[in-house]
């Protein structure tokens, strides 16, 4: 192993033995007692239907990742950190088993080993659900943590781990000096804006879903198979799905126009079919569904259905009541445009 | 000498590491040469990188007589509000996410200063102003706090894979209450991830935070493995930096942005890795308990993954067994020792084979034989030197280049500069260890493992060998790189003068985080260089219209077809539920008469769609008008404002297309 003689800054990550020798007994099995506890309380918690989701979040995490692994770590490592071991070869300096932080590590990808084995195991015995989940894993934890106990109990006292004498050890004396000062407003600020961007999620993008739909066979209403061959005069029913995702009430405009569309493509005359009105408010999906009666014929019309959200649209083309309209004439932007190509026929 | 070492006098006569070092520089000059057949960055980036790792050493040696530089180092005072700094930057650093509502420059550029703050403490604190559990913590929170900021910020899920795991896997299981809803796929055999991400749905209520506050908790927290193992091999003040590079590497941000069973199975090799580290250092058979634990967790949780623990733990047991047999069984480490590496290996190689037996692949046959005739495949008929196909993004054309601008020949270099210094200190670092007094086995370890992968990642691209999926190999890779890389900057903080400490601590602390932060793969959600990469996350509204269009252009089961850009095409397949393709489009627009899924990010971002050229290759969708494929003839029966659903049309212009 490296000589440590630059950068070591280690030396007080390891407790002293004459301090673990005067913990009392309390203090060397209260991180125990807490996991158990806390894992009961947890449990409850994710038991009550009416837990509010903060809490939720805040115990069940710890629950699933934390208290498993960290138990039966515990049950494994009943030692302190930095109890020698027995040296090989030119190892003679004293070899720690697992520090608290290796300690920590081990704990959280054991927790995820013990929840999957429990999930795989209640699959096969029972059923993956929530209180047999929380139940199995509290299961779990408790014997862990009762193993553990014995386990601790049996050794010498002075090489029993003790983490939160340890850590008591740790802070004793800490004074409140600028630095610590500043990091712990520095930690406060981290947490409260976690806090606050967490508890006030943004608002979400603004937007409206336009769908045009027609009948199957089986009666439902899906986006092919639209009828394509139309009798001038004779009407089709189409409709149309609008689903208001603005995060507000909104009033749609629609205008139906039937195009005339020459083989360049350029539009040569459009006759507006039908207009309306639909009033959505926000999560709201609204269906409309109106006969499509164009009257121009010919093998290349275009239907097109645009939708102007009120207060956008400062006014439809074509002047009240005016069926034909000019194509030129045709000069505001629709929000939203679908379109559908049909072929119209004399009866 | 003492008994251990006997091993290393095999391999370390006097000057051996000098002459591999002069070695590599040679090799690094002719490898140079390969540019001049492809225009893979990563023949400059890796003989480059290697190249002046040999010359710090070489550097470095000739100073190992001397004596020992003054360190350089920072005002304590400096170093006392560095910490508080880190944590302002953070809380910053979420209330930008939360105003811009997506990663943008500045939010990179405070990333990077975040890293190169807490990688400037571990580097420069003087001894006695160093604290070892402030900067760990710090390494720690800002691991979750860059990765929990995105993962909640963006809308549905980053990456392509997650969204099969997610709402279809795991979410599967949980309404169906067994492992009945992933019996059809490979992780049948391999359930861990599924099983975590279920057990956090029901607790949580969603499976997107299930999984996000279980498997993707775990991941940036398993750098505290890094620190445990590289703590046993060198002095603290290096473990927290092989952390901090470790945490801030793009690929490991990859994985926890990206949260599917590749990530668990960081995870769990990383618990591997430190249990093997441990072994070897402390000969405490419980470690090989846990090292047994995590290796066979592995093989429940992911293939890919499995593949790359048989590595670790073939180099581990490899080691033993060759330090033994040369040293005629002297070397001091005890039988139960070398029994419990070479046990786990082959313990969980037999169980490997067992379960790829029993693990339904797309074929008949059971996924081992699939693998295996793919692979031999692979290595018989396509395999071929250069053969880079997949490889490199210079494949791109239909106005790529100058569509990313002048400076599009210089990204790679800045993307991947991050992977050099990581390289370059590790090339130090597998150098230093050779000759230093760290444990034969443990060094042999190390770097047989570590080289390994090297060789599967980047040896094998060389040669188009892909279907080991080499880009999943790389984040585990740099687990022992960090540690290595440690140790390399540990020995010149010890053999090199004050000049050249600085100049590389510099630039390890400065470009490091920098450029890793803003890499390709760390930047999955919103690419930094947005002209070069797609963004792998989605919009509300792009995510809604696969929803929308699901519930009424039904998906057959997957029969129906919808074609889109690359990587829209994804989510139609894995959320829609469709068979997505990219879009072939000819210089008149697209041929096909299936649905296509046209959205605006087509006409601004490098998305791609497929050419029909011969070869066939790919062009950006940006450099085709927007009515090149969704175009006016078709029927248009969906929009939202940024996606519309294009449709063949039986009447007009258009008819049939």
């Amino acid at each position: 192993m490296y000589s440590r003689d630059r950068g070591t800054g280690g030396g007080h990550m390891i407790p002293s033995r004459r301090a673990s020798a005067s913990r009392s007994d309390l203090g060397r099995t209260a991180d125990l007692v807490l996991t158990a506890l806390l894992a009961v309380g947890a449990a409850g918690v994710l038991l009550y239907s009416g837990t509010p989701r903060p809490l939720t979040w805040i115990v069940g995490v710890p629950f699933l990742i934390a208290f498993p692994g960290y138990a039966v770590v515990s049950a494994v490592f009943p030692d302190r950190p930095g109890a020698e071991r027995a040296a090989r070869g030119a190892r003679t300096e004293p070899v720690p088993t697992p520090g608290w932080v290796g300690r920590l590590a081990l704990s959280l990808a054991t927790s995820g080993v013990v929840v999957a084995l429990v999930v795989v195991a209640l699959s096969r015995a029972a059923a993956i659900r929530l209180v047999p989940v929380v139940v199995a894993v509290l299961a779990v934890t408790l014997v862990a943590v009762a193993v553990a106990l014995a386990r601790r109990r049996s050794l010498d006292p002075a090489s029993q781990a003790a983490p939160i004498a340890t850590l008591a050890e740790r802070f004793e004396g800490s004074g409140t000096e600028r630095p610590t000062a500043a990091l712990l407003v520095a930690a406060l600020l981290l947490v409260g804006t976690v806090a606050v961007v967490g508890g006030a999620p943004p608002q979400g993008q603004q937007f409206t879903e336009s769908t045009l739909l027609t009948e199957d066979a089986n009666g439902d209403l899906v986006a092919d198979g639209y009828p394509t061959e139309f009798v001038a005069g004779e009407g089709h029913p189409l409709t149309l799905a609008i689903e208001n995702n603005e995060h507000r009430s909104v009033t749609y405009e629609v205008v139906v126009l039937a195009q005339e569309v020459s083989a360049d493509g350029s539009v040569t005359a459009q006759r507006r079919l039908d207009d309306f009105e639909v009033t959505a408010a926000h999560g709201e999906r609204r269906l409309v569904e109106r006969d499509v009666a164009p009257t121009t014929t010919g093998d290349s019309v275009r239907l097109r259905f645009r939708i102007y959200k009120r207060g956008a649209t400062g006014g439809t083309e074509d002047g009240e009541g005016a069926d034909s309209i000019a194509p030129e004439e045709n000069s505001d932007v629709p929000d939203q445009t679908l379109q559908l190509w049909i072929e119209v026929v004399d009866e | 000498m003492s008994q251990q070492n006997a091993f290393r006098q095999w391999f370390v006569v006097d000057g051996l590491d000098v002459a591999i070092a002069r070695l590599g520089v040679v090799a690094c000059l002719l490898l140079l040469g390969l540019r001049l057949l492809t225009s893979q960055v990563l023949l400059v980036i890796i003989p480059v990188a290697t190249g002046i790792g040999c010359l710090l050493y070489l550097a470095s040696h000739r100073r190992r007589q001397g004596v020992v530089s003054e360190y350089p180092t920072l005002p304590p005072r400096t170093i006392r509000y560095l910490p508080a700094g880190v944590l302002v930057g953070l809380a910053g650093l979420v209330v930008l996410l939360r105003v811009t509502g997506t990663r943008t420059l500045p939010i990179y550029l405070l990333t990077g200063a975040i890293g190169s703050a807490i990688l400037g403490q571990a580097l420069f604190a003087p001894d006695d102003e160093l604290a070892p559990g402030v900067v760990l913590a710090q390494v720690i929170v800002a691991a979750v706090v860059i990765r929990f900021s995105v993962l909640f910020a963006t809308p549905g899920f980053i990456g392509v894979d997650v969204w099969t795991h997610v709402p279809d896997f795991v979410a599967g299981i949980v309404e169906a209450g067994s492992l009945s809803a992933i019996a059809e796929s490979k992780y049948i055999m391999a359930p861990f991830y599924h099983a975590i991400g279920a057990a956090g749905t029901l607790v949580f209520g969603s499976a997107r935070a299930g999984t996000y506050l279980t498997v993707g908790l775990l991941v940036p927290l398993s750098a505290l493995f890094v620190y445990s193992a590289a703590s046993l091999v060198v002095p603290v003040r290096w473990a927290l930096v092989a952390t901090a590079l470790y945490a801030f590497a793009d690929q490991f941000i990859r994985w926890g942005l990206h949260v599917i069973p590749t990530s668990l199975g960081v995870v769990f090799f990383l618990g591997a890795l430190y249990a093997l580290t441990a072994l070897l250092v402390t000969d405490d058979v419980r470690a090989g308990v846990l090292l047994a634990v995590f290796s066979l967790a592995t093989v429940f949780t992911h293939q890919v993954s499995t593949a790359i623990v048989l590595v670790l733990l073939g180099a581990g047991a490899g080691s033993v067994l060759v330090a033994r047999l040369l040293s005629g069984g002297t070397n001091g480490m005890p039988t139960r020792t070398a029994a419990a590496v070479v046990g786990t290996f082959l313990v969980t190689l037999v169980t490997t084979i067992v379960s790829w037996l029993y693990t339904p692949w797309y074929a008949e046959d059971p996924f081992l034989w699939e693998i295996l005739n793919t692979l031999t495949g692979t290595v018989l008929v396509d395999a071929g030197f250069l053969n880079l196909a997949g490889g490199g993004s210079a494949a791109q054309v239909g106005g790529a280049a100058e569509a990313a601008g002048p400076l599009a020949g210089f990204i790679p270099y800045v993307e991947w500069f991050g992977f050099a210094v990581l390289l370059g200190a590790a090339i130090v670092g597998g150098l230093a260890m050779v000759r230093s007094d760290v444990s034969a086995d443990l060094t042999f370890s190390y770097l047989a493992s570590a080289a390994a992968m090297f060789v599967i990642v980047f040896g094998f691209s060389l040669f188009g060998v892909r279907t080991i999926m080499p880009g999943r190999w790389v984040a585990f890779m740099y687990a022992p790189f960090a540690i290595v890389a440690a140790v390399g900057l540990y020995h010149l903080s010890q053999h090199a003068s004050r000049r050249v400490i600085l100049a590389v601590f510099v630039v390890v602390a400065l470009g490091y985080p920098a450029t890793m932060v803003v890499a390709e793969k760390a930047t999955l959600d919103s690419p930094a260089f947005d002209d070069e990469h797609p963004r792998f996350s989605y919009t509300e509204s792009e995510i809604a219209a696969v929803e929308s269009i699901a519930a009424v252009y039904p998906p057959d089961a997957g029969e129906t077809r919808i074609d889109s850009d690359h990587p829209y095409h994804t989510l139609l397949e894995r959320y829609g539920g469709y068979r997505g393709d990219p879009v072939a489009v000819t210089e008149s627009g697209s041929d096909s008469s299936e649905p296509f899924v046209f959205r605006e990010y087509q006409t601004s971002g490098p998305t791609t769609f497929e050419d029909t050229a011969d070869p066939p290759n790919t062009v950006q969708s940006r450099t085709l008008a927007a009515d090149h494929v969704c175009r006016a003839e078709r029927n248009h029966v969906y929009t939202n404002g940024d996606v519309r659903l294009c449709t063949a049309a039986t009447a007009g212009p258009g008819a049939g297309t």
